[in-house]
């Protein structure tokens, strides 16, 4: 992992944070307002007493002056949870560096700023099922852990982003933050799986990840393109006319996913594997208020 | 319109391996990609994933397409039909006599007619066939029955005219006979009219079509020229004619040995003619040249040419008894050095022997006459005599020329036996009197008789005879000193002593007529001008004799032509009437063809 992130960088990491824009439920205390009146200095309310309350949130001035009990409510303040739900499929590895390299970077570099805020991390691999995951773990000592478990990851196998999503959603928190990073080409789609993320009223970021050659692909002449998922053939005499067309339906399909994602409330970005994580961290997440 | 051959539309098939071709993908290279979802959803809209491939429109296959159809439709052969008047046999007689190179007509009359010739080469329908006859003194079969267009157009192209005359008559002779079969043959004459007369044919048994070329157009020419010899030198004389419609005037130079001797005007009105003469030339002078100025339409006769000297004088040596009446014709014989001896002493230094009842043992390295020679096998087999009949002359006609044999009468002559390649030019029933022939390299001539048993020295035909006999036998050639008209033969007679006779053309080009001997005459004379005959002996002086081609020929010189051509026609020229025959237009289609190619590999270039 060391040499996915140089520590330049990773110093200049240390100057960004996760932007929350929802209230978090975390299930430990952290430094995010959580939806739920807590135990932080930050007054929310007050509310009549009823037996059972703690007595030392009474405001005994109000009792004072009113002569009734009232407690005074203050916001919770709890950990967050990233989740990072990274597409392992060998569509991932194309490009030169692969699709899932960066993908690994980007989920190495949001997990090392969530650590650091004492935000927990919790990562899962995704092929046609959910095919490993790392429960949330906390603390900034925990970023070896979530590197190594980047590290172990290699790009193999079809993909079946619905159902694996599906399984990600139900081991989610939920009111946390979910970065799903994949390049989307799934064959049964991908749509499904992402509202039931977003059912967990998980606050989610997804980030397409294609290749250079998928953008615009260089091919001329008579091919065979074989999928890396399954081996279907394709057969195609590549001419400006067809490249054209490519290039519509891929600008096209991009379109479908940003309007979808912004249709739900998620954040959408599409990134080329051959950009720098720098570039993406710096520049590209901070643009969609994914990191401050 | 019309298919003449409709099973070449099956050509058209050839459109399916074309289609197959679009529609059959071609071989692929493989390659490993992440996904192909995209590629297939981009695809469903561009082309099918199968074998084949959905046929796209594109402007390559329409061009192939299309040449495929133009090229079963030509192969279908599809015709409109068209009046022709050239249907079946066609025969072109193309005039390629002088006149037609007259430039009224530009460029020339001859290069007009083989325009308007191969415009109807161009005209003739599928079926048909043409000859091209070239009509000069001697007609030549161009090209013979031939519907190749290709061919007629080469073998006119290389039609080329010629100094001569046309001879009509003789063209119409060589094609009656391919004429007799077929009734519908058309002649066309591509002529200005100036041909040889060709009533003597008769009524033709075919119709004959002039196709005029040229008009009436004004031109001056050297009518005659010739130079004698006179006391005080060459003697030269010219006669120019006005041969135009329009008055003429102009200037006549004339050239001695290439250097101009003097310069006069002329002018003449239409139709008329004047004489120049030139006295005192220098006597050294051996060729003359007459030349007018001013440009008319017919440049071939503004020139003439004459030859003053021919050569040296025949040496004749006269073995005799005595024979004054011989030995008086034989000095009367222009140019010849006679010399006498009644023995035989040596005829080394003669170009003509004459034995006059005697003979050689064996015949010397000289041209030979023999007159009543003995009993024996000189030069082929000689007999006793006998009885002579009435006499007769069948000779050349340069040997019985001007002979008048009737009031001539021999009492007795030798028998002869002629072998093949010997001639009579005298006899009787009974056999030969006088006899010409080859033997070796040298020439004989032999007189049967004792001319003291005849009258012949007493008549005016003997010293014709032997001067003719003389001039047969003198060595250089039958035109020494003559002006000839183009294209006439002229028999060269090798001087004894000579290895090598080489003939010397007006152009400066040259050519060997001996060895091997007897030189072979020379038959192309068509250039005008001054041709020289140059024998070469070892050790000796060439002996080198000239004599000139001129035109001199008032058929050609007048460029006015006739009212109709000098024939009988054998029936209406309407009989030939224009017919309906289909017009093939399978050139136009494979012509079509190409371009078609050559615009579907221009688009591939440019597409590629």
């Amino acid at each position: 992992m060391d040499s996915l992130l140089s520590p330049t960088f990773l110093r200049r990491l240390d100057a960004l944070d996760l932007l929350a824009r929802k209230l978090v439920a975390g299930p430990v205390g952290g430094a995010r307002r959580a939806v739920a009146n807590g135990a932080s200095l930050e007054f929310s309310d007050y509310r009549t007493y009823s037996p059972g309350d703690d007595y030392r949130r009474i405001d005994w001035n109000v009792y004072a002056r009113l002569e009734r009990l009232f407690l005074r409510l203050f916001h919770a303040e709890e950990s967050l949870t990233l989740s990072l739900f990274l597409d392992c499929s060998s569509s991932m590895g194309a490009g030169a560096p692969t699709k899932l390299q960066l993908a690994c970077q980007i989920a190495a570099a949001l997990a090392y700023i969530a650590l650091g805020s004492t935000d927990r991390v919790a990562v899962a691999f995704s092929r046609q099922r959910l095919d490993a995951y790392l429960p949330a773990v906390g603390g900034r000592s925990s970023v070896w852990k979530v590197w190594d478990f980047l590290g172990r990851v290699s790009p193999d196998g079809a993909t079946d982003l619905n159902r694996s999503l599906e399984q990600f959603a139900l081991r989610t928190p939920g009111r946390g933050m979910v970065v799903v990073l994949s390049d989307l080409l799934a064959p049964a789609g991908y749509q499904v799986g992402l509202k039931r993320v977003l059912a967990t009223d998980a606050q989610l970021y997804v980030v397409q990840i294609l290749a250079p050659e998928e953008i615009d692909p260089d091919a001329v002449g008579d091919w065979e393109l074989v999928d890396s998922e399954g081996g279907a053939v394709v057969s195609v005499s590549v001419s400006a006319a067809v490249r054209e067309e490519y290039r519509r339906r891929r600008a096209s399909f991009t379109d479908e996913a940003t309007a979808f994602c912004h249709r739900h409330g998620a954040q959408f970005l599409c990134v080329s594997s051959d950009v720098s994580i720098e570039d993406v961290v710096l520049r590209l997440l901070r643009r969609t208020r994914l990191l401050e | 319109m019309g298919l003449l051959d409709p099973a070449g539309l099956l050509a058209g098939l050839l459109a399916l391996p074309i289609l197959a071709l679009w529609v059959l993908r071609p071989r692929r290279r493989r390659r490993v990609i992440g996904s192909t979802l995209l590629w297939r959803q981009a695809l469903d809209n561009v082309q099918a994933s199968h074998p084949w491939q959905r046929l796209r429109w594109h402007v390559l296959l329409a061009l192939q397409l299309a040449a495929i159809a133009l090229f079963a439709l030509s192969l279908a052969r599809p015709f409109r039909l068209m009046a022709s008047d050239l249907s079946g046999q066609t025969f072109v007689l193309l005039d390629a006599s002088a006149s037609m190179q007259a430039t009224d007509v530009k460029p020339s009359r001859f290069s007009a007619a083989k325009q308007q010739i191969g415009q109807a080469i161009d005209r003739i329908p599928p079926g048909a066939q043409m000859t091209i006859v070239l009509m000069a003194d001697e007609p030549r079969l161009v090209v013979a029955r031939s519907g190749d267009k290709g061919a007629l157009h080469a073998a006119l192209d290389a039609a080329r005219p010629t100094n001569g005359n046309a001879n009509l008559a003789a063209a119409l002779s060589l094609i009656a006979p391919l004429l007799v079969d077929d009734p519908r043959a058309r002649v066309l004459v591509y002529s200005d009219g100036g041909t040889d007369d060709a009533t003597r044919l008769g009524q033709l048994p075919f119709a004959v079509t002039w196709v005029r070329v040229g008009g009436p157009a004004d031109n001056v020419a050297i009518a005659a020229f010739a130079v004698t010899v006179g006391d005080n030198g060459p003697v030269a004389l010219a006669r120019v004619a006005n041969d135009g419609a329009h008055a003429a005037s102009g200037q006549i130079g004339l050239w001695t040995d290439g250097r101009l001797y003097d310069l006069r005007a002329y002018s003449l009105a239409a139709g008329a003619s004047v004489a120049e003469t030139w006295d005192g030339l220098p006597a050294g002078a051996q060729t003359l040249e007459a030349r007018l100025s001013g440009p008319d339409a017919l440049a071939l006769d503004d020139r003439a040419d004459a030859v003053v000297s021919s050569g040296p004088s025949t040496r004749v040596l006269l073995l005799t008894t005595g024979n004054p009446f011989l030995e008086q014709a034989l000095k009367l014989t222009p140019g010849v050095r006679l010399s006498v001896a009644d023995h035989d002493s040596g005829t080394a230094s003669a170009d003509v022997v004459v034995y006059d009842g005697v003979a050689p043992a064996a015949l010397p390295a000289a041209n030979v006459l023999l007159i009543h020679p003995p009993a024996g096998k000189l030069p082929w087999s000689i007999g006793a005599d006998r009885p002579v009949g009435l006499l007769r002359t069948l000779g050349p006609s340069s040997l019985d020329r001007f002979l008048d044999l009737s009031q001539v009468h021999v009492r007795t002559t030798r028998q002869m036996t002629l072998p093949a390649d010997a001639d009579a030019v005298i006899a009787d029933p009974a056999g030969p009197l006088v006899a010409v022939g080859q033997a070796a390299r040298d020439r004989v001539g032999v007189i049967g008789f004792d001319l003291h048993q005849s009258d012949l020295p007493l008549d005016p035909s003997f010293p014709v005879l032997i001067s003719n006999l003389i001039g047969w036998l003198t060595p250089g050639s039958s035109a020494a000193g003559q002006s000839i008209a183009p294209g006439a033969p002229v028999d060269v007679v090798a001087w004894p002593a000579a290895t090598r006779i080489v003939l010397v053309r007006p152009d400066g080009s040259s050519d060997t007529l001996a060895p091997p001997f007897p030189a072979r005459p020379i038959v192309d004379t068509d250039q005008l001008g001054v041709y020289r005959i140059v024998q070469s002996a070892p050790g000796q002086p060439d002996r080198v004799s000239q004599f000139a081609v001129n035109l001199f020929s008032a058929q050609e010189s007048d460029l006015t032509p006739p009212v109709a051509l000098p024939l009988i026609q054998g029936r209406s020229t309407s009989s030939a009437v224009s017919t309906t025959v289909p017009d093939d237009l399978w050139p136009w289609l494979a012509g079509g063809v190409l371009v078609v190619l050559l615009l579907e590999w221009w688009a591939y270039r440019r597409s590629s």
